[in-house]
């Protein structure tokens, strides 16, 4: 049982830093990643167990597996989803810190700005102001 | 030679995953700064979190035939760091794009 602690222990760290960030952020494309990546990680991590390229002190796990993959190795799917979307927004510089999360997308409300932008930039992609649209 | 094959493998999906990402410009092509700092943050946590995992003999190099042998650290070979930087920019790279296809879909409702 130590391996489910310690992701657990780690993924509460990890919330606990990164929850307050995320709560602004669309919640929509943070679920589908979370799938996919969950998905991907049954494929991959079944290969790298299966073919003996990591392996595990059975004492220390839940011993709850899918097929091959421990089950605890679903924390580093679930710690990748919170931490990296998080520090992506924290560097996002004093640019778009100090409109605050819920500032309007200032880029299209005012043309001056937006000019600034160049009129081929990407509509307000997760991490420019308009990520908190909705 | 069977030794270099998960070092390949994942040197394959990285670059894979780094094509996409010139092709629609979603992180590394789009703006690289921002990008390198999410994936050196988010690679050095995670390697922290391995280390733990190593130091308390919970997980371990299995037998080495799909490995190189090189380490970074006792019980994380090279292979590793390669595994954190794939998933930290795979999960990046979802997010974002995620993210620009609702962004395309509100806008588009205008």
């Amino acid at each position: 049982m130590t391996y489910v602690v310690l992701s657990v222990a780690v993924l509460a760290l990890i919330a606990l830093i990164t929850l307050p960030t995320l709560r602004h952020l669309p919640a929509r494309p943070l679920v589908l990643t979370a799938l996919v990546l969950i998905a991907l990680t049954a494929v991959f991590d079944n290969v790298i167990v299966g073919l003996d390229i990591v392996a595990y002190d059975d004492a220390l796990t839940s011993g709850i597996r899918l097929w091959y993959a421990p089950v605890e190795d679903f924390a580093y799917a679930l710690g990748a989803v919170m931490l990296i979307p998080a520090v992506w927004t924290w560097l996002s510089g004093p640019r778009n810190a100090t409109r605050g999360h819920r500032a309007t997308p200032a880029h299209r409300a005012t043309p001056a700005h937006r000019a600034t932008r160049g009129h081929d930039s990407e509509p307000a992609t997760i991490g420019e102001s308009g990520e908190s649209a909705s | 030679m069977t030794g270099w094959l998960y070092l390949i493998g994942l040197l394959f999906g990285l670059t894979g995953l780094a094509v996409l990402d010139w092709r629609y410009r979603v992180a590394l092509f789009a703006q690289p700064a921002r990008a390198l700092g999410t994936l050196g943050i988010g690679v050095a946590i995670f390697l922290v979190w391995d280390m733990v995992g190593v130091g308390l003999n919970i997980f371990y190099v299995g037998s080495a035939a799909y490995l190189t042998g090189l380490r970074v650290a006792p019980e994380v070979p090279v292979e590793e760091l390669l595994f954190l930087t794939l998933l930290c920019y795979q999960t990046l790279l979802l997010w974002l794009a995620f993210g620009r296809h609702r962004a395309h879909a509100l806008a588009s409702t205008r």
